[in-house]
Formats: C-alpha cells, structure tokens, sequence
C-alpha cells in the first residue's frame, strides 16, 4: 500500500466512525438504525484492516475484545425485552410510551429517552442492534485475515504431505 | 425412461403447477381484512415519524431478536472454523 | 437548553471504539497530537453543515457528532494503550 494511502486511512475511517455513530443515533427520525449504522462502523473498521495489515493496525482488535462487545449488544436486547415482562405482562413492551396505560409512571419516566419526540426504548434497542452488527461483520474479516498467516508455514505442508503417504 | 418422456412429463407437471399457483394468487388483496395494521398505521406516527424503525423494533421486535441471533451464530461458527490463532491448524508435532 | 439524549449515547459509542487506539512510536507511521487536533476542527465543520436532527431545536451544530468525536479523544487518552513489539506465536 502507498504511503499516500497510509496517511490517509486512520484520520478518514475516524470521521467514517463517526458518521455511523450519528447513523445510529438518529434510527427513529431519519432513514438509518442499528443495522446500518453499524454496517457503517464495521466498514471503517475493515477499511484499516486492509490498509495496514494485521500487525500495524492503530486499533488494537482482539478476539475477547469482539466477543464480550457482542455479548453485552445480545444481552442488552434480551434484558430490555425482560424489562417490559416483569414490569407489564408483555414482552418488549415498549415502557416509554405506555399504550395501554398499565405501567406506573416512575418506570416509564426510567425508560424514557430524553427527547422531543419521546420514542421510548427505540433508541437503546438501535444502540445494541448496532453494537452486535459492528461485531458481526469485523469479525469475519478479522478471522480470515489471521488465518492467511499460517498458511506460509513450511512445516504444515510438509507434515500434511507425510500424512498422506 | 428416455430423455424425452421424462422433459415432456415435467413440462406438464409444470404447467399444472402454474395454473394452480396463479387460480389461488388471483385478486388475492381483496380477500385479506387488514385489521389491526389499520390500529397501527394510526398509532404509529404518534411514537415516532420513522414507520419503518417502528415496524422492525416496536411491531415485530420479537423477529429482530430471532435476527441477532442469526448473527451469533454466523460470529460463533466463523470462529469455530477458523480458530482462535492459539491452535496450530494441521500437521503433527 | 440541549437534549441529553443524543449526547450520553454518543459519547458512550465513542468511548467504546477510542479505547482500542494504539500508539506505536517505532513504526514509520507514525500519528501525533496534531493529527488528533485536525480530527476535531474537521468534526465541528462537519457538524455545523450538517444541522440538527428534524424537530430538534436547541443547537445549530448536530450534536451526536460531536459527542462521538469527544468520546474518541476521551477514550484514547484514559485507557488507551502503549505499543508492544508484535512477534508471531510459534508454539
């Protein structure tokens, strides 16, 4: 890769990040949400892997990294959707505007998202959605690009040849 | 059976299939009632202006758990299969 | 008055990503303070000619940029890390 390029990568796929941030933000207004905001994210991620290479990367991505941040985006939904059972008798009932007018209103001023519009939990769902598909997409071009550097391995292919006889 | 009695054979099977297909699919919007999408399509632009977040995460939010799962797994057999960089892949030491 | 919303939410997101931003002063790429200085006058432009959201009311600068940029900054210097010489596991 040309040094113009390498000068070029980190600073865009900063700005690249936080245009998907704003993505995520505005799911309940403006054409957007967690799926694609995060879709956004994972680009300038990938952006940087290719750029750099695995071992100049200016982010330093792991494996327990992208695990855990997947779990906490899973389990997020799942609590909030627990939250409206135990509160209501529905599930992923949505606490901040109360159709129905059976939750007490100390719970519903809790789940409210402070804003104009008052959306709800619409919000905090696209916030998790965006964190579980972040992951989902860096992490499949994380693993093949590991993988491509054992297959340089001399020793490999010589023992799976003895293998074979 | 020879080559063709077997196309002839699934040529009609074919064209039996599509006339059933397209009898059953004819003026099929007059026979759904709509119903409740009446009830949100009136409720819905009270939440929020986006009816489109609103359908995926407040109408059928249960579906979009059933898709983050579908993205759990695609993460869990990707690393499954391609390890964790710890594992040294073939061969024998 | 601003809405509290957009800007814990954002800067949270921003924190989350900044905190994996690593220094590597041998490399010959090499990324100082100013480049970080350029990456916030950038975000405040960017942000001035985006505007608010629809039916948002309180400021001309759309503040969810904004609040990211900061959590970045924020996370790269409370738990970013040092560089470490990379060596391939042979093992």
């Amino acid at each position: 890769m040309s040094t113009i390029l390498k000068l070029f990568a980190f600073p865009a796929s900063l700005i690249i990040m936080c245009y998907g941030i704003l993505t995520i933000l505005g799911g309940h207004i403006t054409p957007g949400g967690g799926f694609q905001g995060g879709a956004i994210i994972a680009g300038a991620l990938i952006f940087c892997f290719i750029v750099y290479g695995l071992k100049k990367m200016p982010f330093h991505i792991s494996h327990d990294f992208l695990a855990g941040l997947e779990s906490v985006g899973a389990l997020g939904f799942v609590f909030l959707g627990l939250a409206g059972l135990f509160a209501s008798g529905f599930f992923m009932y949505n606490l901040g505007v109360d159709l129905y007018h059976i939750v007490p209103i100390d719970i519903r001023n809790l789940f409210d998202y402070p804003d104009p519009l008052h959306a709800g939990i619409i919000p905090y769902l696209n916030f998790v959605v965006g964190l579980k598909v972040l992951v989902g997409l860096s992490a499949v071009v994380y693993a093949f690009l590991e993988f491509k550097e054992y297959n340089g391995d001399e020793e490999v292919e010589e023992d799976k040849a003895e293998e074979e006889d | 059976m020879s080559e063709g009695i077997r196309n002839l054979i699934s040529g009609f099977a074919l064209l039996i299939f599509a006339i059933t297909i397209f009898q059953s699919t004819y003026l099929f919007k007059q026979m759904i009632y709509p119903g409740i999408s009446y009830l949100y399509n009136w409720v819905g632009p009270k939440i929020a202006p986006n009816m489109v977040t609103l359908v995926v995460f407040d109408w059928r939010g249960y579906d979009t758990l059933g898709e983050a799962l579908i993205l759990v797994t695609a993460v869990v057999v990707v690393f499954l299969l391609f390890g964790r960089g710890k594992v040294q892949l073939g061969g024998n030491k | 008055m601003v809405y509290a919303g957009p800007i814990i939410l954002g800067f949270l997101l921003g924190f989350i990503l900044g905190s994996r931003i690593r220094d590597n002063p041998e490399s010959e790429m090499n990324f100082t303070t100013s480049v970080y200085i350029v990456f916030i006058i950038v975000a405040i432009v960017v942000a001035y000619f985006f505007g608010p959201f629809p039916w948002y009311t309180d400021s001309p600068f759309a503040n969810g940029l904004i609040s990211a940029a900061v959590g970045i900054i924020f996370g790269k210097l409370i738990l970013g890390r040092k560089s470490i010489p990379i060596e391939t596991e042979e093992e």
